[in-house]
């Protein structure tokens, strides 16, 4: 499989990535510029998560409509489908029988903990079992 | 004085008003999880040397006076070498003086939010060149703020 690269993706997309001191956000997108803002010098892992968040947001043109319910199911499925993006099924599953620890897991595949979690909650029931009890910090 | 401990070091620079250091605001800044400033301030885990450095940089301060507070240097080191900034001379002040650099800070916030934004260099601000940040960052949009960094120094085999 080849390795998703939300850069690459956003350049593809023509959305404009643009370093700025978010104060209470790691990452927006923001419709009216048609650009996602993103929190200066990131580490690795937690810049590409938010990334790829933000670009299913800018796929979709989507921003907070103020509606709780609308807005938790928006950013639930960005974390989801950002998740599967970012993260190979055959992967996690070798990482998940060479590790018992998520957190490493998370470190393996240069994730953030709550993309991990989206990403475990999407696997086959078998495997969902495995990883069920052991929580990411 | 020179703050002898990294958690007193840490309120001395982010949260002398609350006595407690602002963890979320250090884990921004410094680029690590609130979890780590957490383990810092507990004294469970200690401070890297890069880490240290970083943090006293982002609050401009002295890293050599970040350094003896963590441990890494002796007061002995660097005395004579540079001034104490008074923000880390907290028990220097008077009730008095608190209060006023209190209302002080309370003042410079809501200034702070009054000025421009920072100066972005991209076709796409024109749109909002300009504008406050807060008018920035009350642009409609979808935003992520629930990230959850995983330290890899927590989870190395």
């Amino acid at each position: 499989m080849t390795q998703y690269v939300p850069r690459e993706h956003a350049a593809d997309l023509g959305v404009p990535i643009i370093e700025y001191p978010l104060r209470a956000d790691f990452g927006r997108y923001v419709p009216q510029l048609g650009a996602i803002l993103i929190k200066p010098r990131m580490r690795g892992a937690l810049e590409r998560s938010v990334l790829a968040h933000e670009l299913v947001h800018a796929e979709r043109d989507e921003y907070e409509t103020g509606v709780p319910l609308i807005d938790l199911r928006m950013e639930r499925n960005a974390d989801r489908v950002a998740s599967l993006r970012l993260i190979d099924e055959d992967e996690l599953l070798d990482l998940m029988r060479w590790s018992s620890d998520p957190g490493r897991w998370a470190v393996e595949l240069a994730v953030t903990a709550d993309l991990l979690e989206a990403r475990i909650a999407q696997l086959r029931v078998s495997e969902s079992d495995r990883a069920a009890g052991r929580q990411v910090s | 004085m020179i703050t002898q401990t990294w958690s007193a070091f840490l309120t001395a620079i982010a949260g002398p008003e609350a006595g407690v250091p602002n963890q979320s605001e250090i884990a921004r800044v410094a680029g690590v999880s609130t979890a780590t400033v957490s383990r810092w301030v507990s004294g469970e885990v200690q401070p890297k040397a890069e880490q240290v450095i970083g943090v006293a940089r982002a609050y401009g301060v002295s890293p050599f006076l970040a350094l003896v507070a963590a441990g890494y240097l002796r007061p002995g080191d660097i005395e004579g070498t540079l001034s104490v900034p008074r923000a880390l001379q907290i028990t220097d002040f008077t009730d008095l003086e608190i209060a006023r650099e209190m209302l002080r800070r309370v003042s410079s916030a809501a200034d702070a939010s009054a000025t421009s934004a920072p100066p972005v260099d991209h076709p796409a601000w024109a749109v909002v060149s300009g504008s406050s940040q807060d008018d920035i960052e009350s642009l409609p949009s979808a935003a992520k703020s629930d990230a959850h960094e995983v330290e890899e120094d927590d989870h190395t085999p």
